[in-house]
């Protein structure tokens, strides 16, 4: 598939990430690593999806929030960690997830429904009746 | 007049490694970094050894148990699966960064697996192996008789 983002688009994800499967996005000496998901977006005509891998949550480990057009959403990830056993590969690591998008003042924000399942966040952001389609008709003189 | 090939070199040498790639990932700018997930390096692994076992862990996300198999020979593990690409008809993707499409990761762990006695427990996208040694691959202890 050659096809990809209409940039032009009125949905802007934050232009901090990268190709990374999980992007560790701030490391300090207190805090834990927190992961930027993965993310596709999509447009329909009545709005927007947007699907994330989060593995390892529970959905009352998931926090979303939407404030002045900025889709944010957080997972806090629970160690899982075995115990009494030795690391022979690590090739990821653990930790909380979090990823901010920039949506716009098109979205009605009462209407935003999200779902997770096997590890993924689906999110249904949908448009504003302003902000959706119109057909008009062209009457005859 | 002289005609100039505007292709760069690098240009070349990228396509070739996209082309590489190109198995897994289905989004070009993603392939560039198909070291991390492409076919043969997904899923990522962590793996813990015991006393008596190794612990497998990988990030599955989107992928019921019934779309991985797993399989145990002698001391390698191997994980097929697929991730399906979901195409919708009016549907504009505006950014595709989750991968999609088939794979097939083998691990070579120390030593034998008891093929018969290995779990797997798979739980909100994390695959969890619990893969017991071969009894014997176990070290054993060796009395030395006095004469």
């Amino acid at each position: 598939m050659s096809n990809c983002c209409n940039e032009n688009s009125a949905m802007q994800v934050n232009e901090n990430h990268n190709d990374m499967q999980k992007q560790n996005t701030q490391t300090t000496k207190t805090q834990a690593t927190v992961y930027h998901p993965r993310a596709d977006v999509s447009e329909q005509s009545g709005g927007y999806t947007i699907v994330a891998d989060m593995p390892g949550l529970t959905p009352e480990s998931i926090e979303i929030n939407f404030e002045d057009g900025l889709l944010t959403i957080r997972g806090e990830v629970k160690a899982r960690w075995p115990e009494n056993a030795r690391p022979l590969l690590q090739e990821y690591g653990v930790g909380n997830f979090e990823r901010s998008f920039g949506v716009g003042d098109q979205v009605d924000a009462s209407g935003i429904t999200a779902e997770y399942r096997d590890g993924v966040l689906k999110l249904h952001l949908p448009k504003l009746a302003a902000a959706m389609p119109r057909k008009i008709a062209v009457q005859t003189a | 007049m002289r005609v100039v090939n505007r292709v760069h070199p690098f240009h070349l040498l990228q396509n070739e490694v996209d082309r590489l790639f190109s198995g897994f990932m289905s989004h070009p700018s993603v392939a560039r970094t198909a070291n991390l997930v492409s076919g043969r390096s997904f899923p990522a692994l962590n793996v813990w050894e015991t006393e008596h076992e190794y612990l497998v862990e990988a990030e599955v996300p989107g992928l019921a148990s019934e779309a991985i198999d797993i399989a145990v020979v002698g001391n390698e593990l191997t994980l097929k699966g697929e991730r399906p690409t979901v195409e919708s008809e009016g549907v504009t993707q505006l950014r595709r960064e989750r991968a999609t499409g088939e794979f097939s990761r083998t691990v070579t762990l120390p030593l034998e697996i008891d093929a018969e006695k290995v779990s797997a427990r798979l739980e909100n996208g994390v695959l969890m192996l619990t893969l017991p040694k071969a009894p014997s691959a176990k070290p054993r202890k060796i009395q030395v008789n006095a004469s």
